[in-house]
């Protein structure tokens, strides 16, 4: 007891102890980041070939080919002529491609192996091609017809298909995947952090913001469309919170007289959105009039900011300097989904199928990583399954169902059998919008089918405690979000700095016009070790300089002054 | 007997369990109760560039996960020196 009571003796222990947490905590930091897949990590990554990507068809364009063009295409100044060029009324004409009537899996790409529309302008020809989702079920897109309705679903898309959808001049490519129903991820091989996001919804409050479903900024590469790849898909969505009717497009730039159609810049526009009214009718088989004159000055406007030419300009003029420039805001109003009371409806997010093993919590991160913002009450499963049963075997903390909307999802019979998750089943996939407050979710309580003594569940106060970030608490969210948002992705500084030429009216050329391109990418990988080391450095300075204090070399012993003086000195 | 304390066990964990719910759904209540932030700005264009050069030479992000630790680390131990406090084992 006289141990304890001395001042000194506990705080040199209570110091030890938190400095060895300090280290523990410097130690996971430095290897997360640095040394197990981080940031860095990723970035020494070997760009990876489309080959590996999807296969490229059409105009005896091969994979190695069209991976060459990329890297030796030249920046030009094209999309900044191409919009002057299309709003001139470009028409051009043609047939749209039904790739699924041609028996072509779903892959998009550079290329007219699927037939994709030609506009032929003064400058430019503008290549696209154009996909329905109410397309005949009989691609891989739409999966079985039989399954439920007659109008195809984005979320049936088939899950681990990928589509290269965006290339640049300098060899970033972007893909995006299905890992799951109604879920969309967006890879960039490299690039600018923070750059733009993606939405695969472009939601639109009125004023070009697009909502993401599934992408988050600042969290990892393959949520978020880094670098320099300009495609901006959107996937349309009708106002019955229905992804029937969904569109998907994708435009391919090339030069006129060029033969190959370079993939200078990959632009992608849906046609609601902003412009929900104008969107095209034309179906498959509508002539390249009929859609064109609808929509594609309309969509190219929309990209560009409701037809500012100066934005418009800036904005692709960055985009083929090589320059990160932001393409959307993504911020956007909430409405209320699917009653008009909103500006416009919100897409739903749909529930994913909770992975095996999957606890609730995990669960509710993935939700919040698709933008949900509401919170979650928790629930004992009270369900007594048969003994042996898969429903009585569940580890605690799975969900065992989940109720939105006045629908509930049950994932085990009364029996214990597992009920498949209702995958692909037009109206039954359980969704919910952006900002509903609450869903209700039962789980298998934790020691159920041991003792018969169940354990503390915290989980309602947890499960309640998600939806935390509202004001006045959302403070300290809006602090983290910001100063997270100084954490990007290490960028090598490039400048291309041309010096004007000045001249006198006695002196063609004084000075100046000279050009300095400045490109530090070469050192990205001795930086990556640099960076190694400085987070060293500064994890070991954080650690001796609190730890220091707190086994009391400056103060005496009591943990509370080494605390106060360790934080005093940097609170001043 | 076991089975005696079992009951009584079971008894007062559902029990808490039961106030855990309530609190968790009054919590829950609340919060849908109060407004939701404004969304949060985004930082330009220009500038995220210039992050992100500034990050190819110097790990911002340590130094953020750094300062997020001291922050947390010291919150805590406001915490923790009142109990301490009460039991004399630091001064006040």
């Amino acid at each position: 007891m006289r141990l304890w009571r001395s001042r000194a003796a506990v705080g040199a222990l209570v110091g030890a102890v938190l400095l060895l947490v300090t280290a523990a905590v410097a130690y996971a930091k430095v290897t997360d980041q640095y040394l197990d897949g981080g940031s860095d990590a990723a970035v020494a990554e070997p760009v990876a070939s489309p080959d590996d990507l999807l296969p490229w068809q059409g105009d005896g364009i091969t994979d190695e080919s069209l991976w060459q063009l990329i890297g030796d295409a030249p920046n030009t100044n094209a999309a900044i002529q191409m919009v002057d060029a299309v709003e001139e009324g470009a028409v051009g004409s043609g047939l749209i491609a039904d790739p699924w009537a041609a028996g072509l899996p779903v892959k998009m790409g550079v290329g007219t192996g699927f037939s994709g529309l030609s506009y032929e302008t003064p400058s430019f020809d503008v290549r696209w091609a154009y996909y329905d989702l109410q397309a005949p079920q009989t691609s891989n897109l739409c999966g079985d017809a039989s399954a439920g309705g007659s109008d195809c679903e984005f979320d049936r898309v088939v899950p681990g298909q990928q589509v290269l959808v965006g290339f640049t001049p300098s060899g970033q490519h972007l893909t995006w995947t299905v890992p799951e129903p109604g879920m969309l991820l967006f890879s960039a091989n490299t690039g600018c952090a923070g750059q733009f996001e993606v939405g695969a919804n472009c939601v639109n409050n009125g004023g070009g913001g697009r909502q993401p479903v599934s992408v988050t900024a600042g969290s990892s590469q393959e949520t978020t469309l880094n670098g320099l790849g300009a495609a901006w898909l959107h996937l349309e969505y009708s106002t019955g919170l229905s992804y029937a009717g969904s569109t998907v497009y994708v435009y391919f730039i090339r030069q006129t007289g060029s033969s190959e159609p370079v993939p200078v810049r990959v632009t992608q526009r849906g046609t609601l959105g902003p412009y929900m009214g104008e969107s095209p009718a034309a179906g498959l088989g509508s002539t390249v009039a009929q859609v064109g004159l609808h929509h594609i000055g309309e969509t190219l406007r929309a990209i560009l900011e409701d037809g500012d030419h100066e934005v418009a300009r800036a904005v692709m003029d960055g985009l083929l300097s090589g320059t990160c420039t932001i393409l959307c805001d993504t911020t956007a109003t909430p409405g209320d989904p699917g009653t008009g009371g909103g500006t416009q409806p919100w897409v739903p997010i749909y529930l994913p199928q909770p992975l095996p093993g999957e606890t609730f919590e995990s669960y509710f991160e993935r939700l919040a990583a698709r933008q949900w913002l509401g919170a979650a009450i928790v629930h004992d499963d009270s369900t007594d399954y048969p003994q042996g049963s898969a429903g009585a075997q569940a580890a605690p903390g799975t969900i065992m169902s989940i109720t939105t909307r006045g629908t509930t999802i049950h994932r085990f019979t009364p029996l214990g059998v597992p009920i498949n998750w209702p995958v692909g089943v037009r109206g039954v996939i359980p969704k919910i919008a952006r900002q509903d407050q609450q869903i209700a979710v039962r789980v298998k309580p934790a020691g159920s089918g041991g003792s018969g003594v169940p354990a503390i569940n915290m989980a309602p106060l947890t499960g309640a405690l998600t939806g935390l970030c509202k004001f006045p608490f959302g403070v300290i969210c809006w602090v983290g979000g910001i100063v997270g948002q100084f954490n990007t992705d290490p960028v090598a500084p490039g400048v291309d700095w041309h010096i004007p030429t000045v001249s006198t009216p006695g002196h063609s050329h004084i000075l100046g016009g000279q050009r300095y391109d400045v490109e530090l990418s070469w050192l990205d990988t001795f930086m990556g070790w640099a960076r190694l080391m400085e987070s060293f450095v500064l994890w070991a300075g954080a650690v001796w300089y609190v730890g220091s204090r707190l086994i009391g070399i400056r103060g005496g012993g009591d943990p509370s002054v080494a605390v106060d003086a360790a934080m005093g000195d940097i609170t001043g | 007997m076991s089975w005696l304390f079992d009951g009584i066990a079971t008894l007062a964990v559902e029990a808490l369990n039961a106030v855990i719910a309530a609190l968790g759904a009054a919590v829950a209540a609340v919060l849908g109760l109060l407004p939701s932030m404004p969304s949060m700005p985004s930082l330009p264009d220009r500038m995220v560039q210039v992050l992100g050069w500034v990050n190819w030479f110097f790990p911002v992000g340590t130094v953020v996960d750094i300062l997020t630790f001291l922050v947390g680390a010291w919150t805590v131990w406001l915490v923790v020196r009142v109990l301490l406090s009460w039991a004399k084992v630091v001064a006040e």
